[in-house]
């Protein structure tokens, strides 16, 4: 099991925005995670990398505790040093890129392999290459983020993440940002990894390509899961009706 | 009085200029940098003070500040102030620029995106990494209109020193046009500042360009 | 585009200040014929575009300031300035400056040789600190070498000598003159500094000159008496004496004015006389005749 959560609870102010939420995450799989906005789902991938701290429940990555619950049931984080190890094991790509802007595109990928993983040099610039190759930049490796497409600027991000060698990829809605005729290229990259047999965790909006590229699917509304399973099973038949709706008005 | 003798005596009121510019320049900027982290300070009581100083050296005229600071010491404390003229001065500028440089620090911290932060934190680099690689050199290109700026108006401001009489070029400028009943003398001070700070707007609009690589 | 602009503009102020240069020689170039000049003051008056009033605005004079209370210190250099007109140097150093030697008021016969401090008398570890106006000659003020001198200046160093004392220069803001004598980075005002009005403000020292506070006008403009500026623009500098006339014993005249304009220096208010933007100034004389004589 490379992630795992227990009876994630998070509310902000007197607003419960994750309800007992629970979700295991096997090595090879890709989860999709759909659902209405503020749902839920964005805060659940935030509070998966610690982004956003949990009120109660449980995190494990590769069956190392990274929250626990004490008996007043309240959320207690590892120590920091440990935390820091634990977040080598997952990446996270933003809705908006967040890529460095003073830094070329292949600054942006070897800086933290170098300078927080403190990796040798020539290992970590070969890797990138290999990286950018695989993204179809590798002729942009000088440039900067400002030269390049809002697609570009995504598929920089994953190899970034890539660059450090997650066990886990989280994916916060990549796609949202972008012009339609620009998905395309970077939902191309995840489906490439997805063949790759990377873990991933992806929150999107593009349903069909969540129905061909993961092998399940959760439906999240109000905070809790209403529905998960086979991608088929979650779009072709679903139990819920919520769900029913939801689909009903996405197809719409 | 000649031309040459008065250029010589203006120079050496120059060169003061300078030194008070220079003087500030190195010691209110890291100062305000400082300013600006307590400002920014989580405890409350150490953010009330920052903004009650910041306040003060905004909202007080400069020129009140510089006699404050080399009178202070001898209303409040008794103290001699003998030989202690240009060191109030050099105090006044910066106390006065760090607090004005903290809030062009600040506004620039300000503007950077929090999805920076939280990619760097992702990517596991620590809070002072974070910082010293990923959101100052932002924040250094963010700001740099600003800086120039408030880098012009010191050089014009350090005409105040005359409310000390430090003979500064202003202050000479002054007391050479009383004693020869012309205004050359604010001729060539005119003359000075400008190429002051045409120098300044020079340098800096090459460091700008140099943080023009990206957008 | 801009930088050509930038460069056309500094070389337009460039070329202005050669302009401005070559005044300045001419008028150093011209110096030694007014002193001729004073020697026959009837052609002088016919030159002279700017004349005085013949009523005065009222007779103040200079005397030093000390701080309240400091009698002893007040009393010594007042001894050693007395010691200084007995032995001619008073008079010597009052000779050098055109302007202010006809004002000079101490005479050596009405002083009495007796209680004077002597010759080294002084501690010689004491440093006085001669706090001045550098705006303000011929009293304190940057000389044509760019040094700093003066009547008073060179008069308190000619004291401080006679005392066996150190001499220390404090140039000070003419606004922030209390502070610096209260906070004792100074150990007196004297400057051409005016007593009337501040009787009970300072220790006084020795009162060495007459100060008579007139209107300078164009020679031309017709103004003949105190009662023509009436309706009339008259300017003023800041803080001094004959500003505080105005604003005082003279304010009935003041109030005829059509405007009193105050001036930072009085280097503007003379610009803008001659420029015809005001009709007259009240200076006092020593000020006065010098701002005409140098003024180019």
């Amino acid at each position: 099991m490379v992630l795992e959560m227990n009876g994630i609870r998070k509310s902000f102010g007197s607003l419960e925005v994750l309800k007992n939420i629970s979700m295991q995450v096997d090595s090879g799989e890709v989860v999709s995670i759909i659902g209405p906005s503020g749902s839920g789902k964005s805060t659940l991938l935030r509070c998966a990398t610690f982004l956003e701290t949990i009120d109660s429940g449980e995190i494990f990555y590769t069956d190392k505790p990274a929250v626990t619950t004490n008996e007043a049931g309240k959320a207690v984080y590892v120590k920091a040093a440990e935390l820091n190890k634990l977040k080598q094991k997952f990446g996270l790509v933003f809705q908006q890129f967040n890529l460095f802007p003073h830094y070329s595109v292949l600054k942006n990928i070897v800086d933290a392999p170098l300078h927080v993983e403190k990796r040798p040099k020539d290992e970590v610039y070969a890797e990138a290459m290999e990286l950018l190759k695989k993204m179809d930049l590798e002729n942009r490796a000088k440039a900067y983020p400002c030269q390049l497409s809002g697609g570009q600027q995504q598929r920089v991000a994953i190899a970034r993440a890539l660059a450090m060698k997650p066990d886990i990829l989280f994916f916060d809605e990549p796609t949202s940002a972008l012009d339609p005729e620009l998905t395309g290229e970077v939902l191309k990259v995840i489906r490439r990894l997805a063949e790759e047999k990377m873990t991933m965790v992806v929150v999107t909006h593009e349903m069909p390509f969540a129905r061909a590229v993961s092998n399940r699917v959760i439906f999240m509304d109000q905070g809790v899961i209403v529905e998960q399973g086979d991608p088929e099973l979650v779009f072709g038949a679903p139990q819920q009706e919520r769900t029913k709706q939801f689909l009903r008005n996405y197809q719409q | 009085m000649s031309l040459y003798t008065m250029l010589s005596t203006m120079a050496d009121g120059m060169l003061k200029t300078c030194a008070i510019f220079f003087l500030t320049v190195l010691f209110s900027m890291p100062l305000g940098m400082i300013v600006m982290l307590l400002r920014r300070s989580k405890i409350k009581p150490v953010q009330w003070i920052v903004k009650i100083y910041i306040a003060v050296m905004r909202g007080t005229p400069l020129m009140l500040q510089l006699l404050a600071w080399y009178f202070g010491p001898y209303y409040l404390f008794g103290w001699s102030i003998r030989g202690y003229r240009f060191t109030a001065i050099i105090l006044g500028f910066t106390m006065n620029y760090a607090a004005y440089f903290a809030e062009i620090y600040r506004g620039g911290i300000e503007s950077i995106p929090n999805g920076q932060y939280e990619a760097a934190e992702v990517l596991g680099y620590s809070k002072i990494q974070t910082f010293f690689k990923i959101i100052l050199p932002q924040v250094i290109k963010t700001i740099l209109p600003s800086v120039t700026n408030e880098v012009i108006t010191l050089v014009k401001d350090t005409s105040l020193a005359f409310a000390l009489a430090y003979s500064e070029v202003f202050a000479l400028a002054k007391q050479i046009a009383a004693s020869q009943t012309s205004f050359t003398p604010y001729v060539v001070a005119g003359v000075f500042y400008f190429i002051a700070n045409y120098v300044v707007a020079f340098v800096m609009e090459r460091i700008e360009k140099a943080f023009n690589y990206y957008k | 585009m801009k930088k050509v602009l930038c460069l056309l503009l500094a070389l337009t102020m460039l070329f202005s200040l050669c302009a401005c240069g070559a005044a300045v020689k001419e008028n150093a170039g011209t110096k030694p014929a007014e002193a001729d000049a004073t020697d026959a003051p009837e052609a002088e008056a016919q030159d002279a575009k700017f004349v005085f009033l013949d009523e005065d605005l009222g007779v103040e004079t200079y005397a030093i300031g000390f701080r309240k209370g400091e009698e002893e210190l007040a009393n010594t250099v007042s001894g050693a300035f007395k010691a200084l007109v007995l032995d001619g140097t008073y008079e010597q150093i009052g000779s050098k400056y055109e302007d202010i030697k006809d004002y000079l008021c101490l005479k050596a016969e009405d002083i009495d040789p007796a209680d004077l401090p002597e010759r080294g008398s002084g501690d010689s570890s004491f440093t006085f600190k001669h706090g001045f106006d550098l705006d303000y000659p011929p009293y304190s003020f940057r000389k044509d070498d760019g040094s700093v001198g003066g009547f008073d200046v060179e008069m308190c160093q000619a004291v401080c000598d006679y005392l066996g004392w150190g001499y220390e220069p404090v140039p000070f803001n003419w606004e922030a003159k209390d502070m610096e004598l209260n906070a004792k980075s100074c150990d007196c005002i004297w400057s051409g500094f005016t007593k009337e009005g501040r009787e009970d403000m300072y220790t006084w020292g020795v009162t060495y000159s007459n100060n008579t506070q007139g209107i300078l006008v164009a020679a031309d403009s017709g103004i003949k008496t105190l009662a023509d500026l009436a309706g009339k623009v008259v300017g003023v500098q800041i803080d001094t004496s004959a500003a505080e006339l105005l604003a005082d014993d003279q304010k009935a005249l003041a109030d005829t004015f059509a405007e009193l304009k105050t001036y930072e220096t009085y280097t503007v208010a003379y610009n803008d006389l001659k420029a015809g933007a005001i009709d007259a100034i009240a200076i006092d004389m020593t000020a006065g005749t010098y701002l005409v004589s140098t003024a180019s």
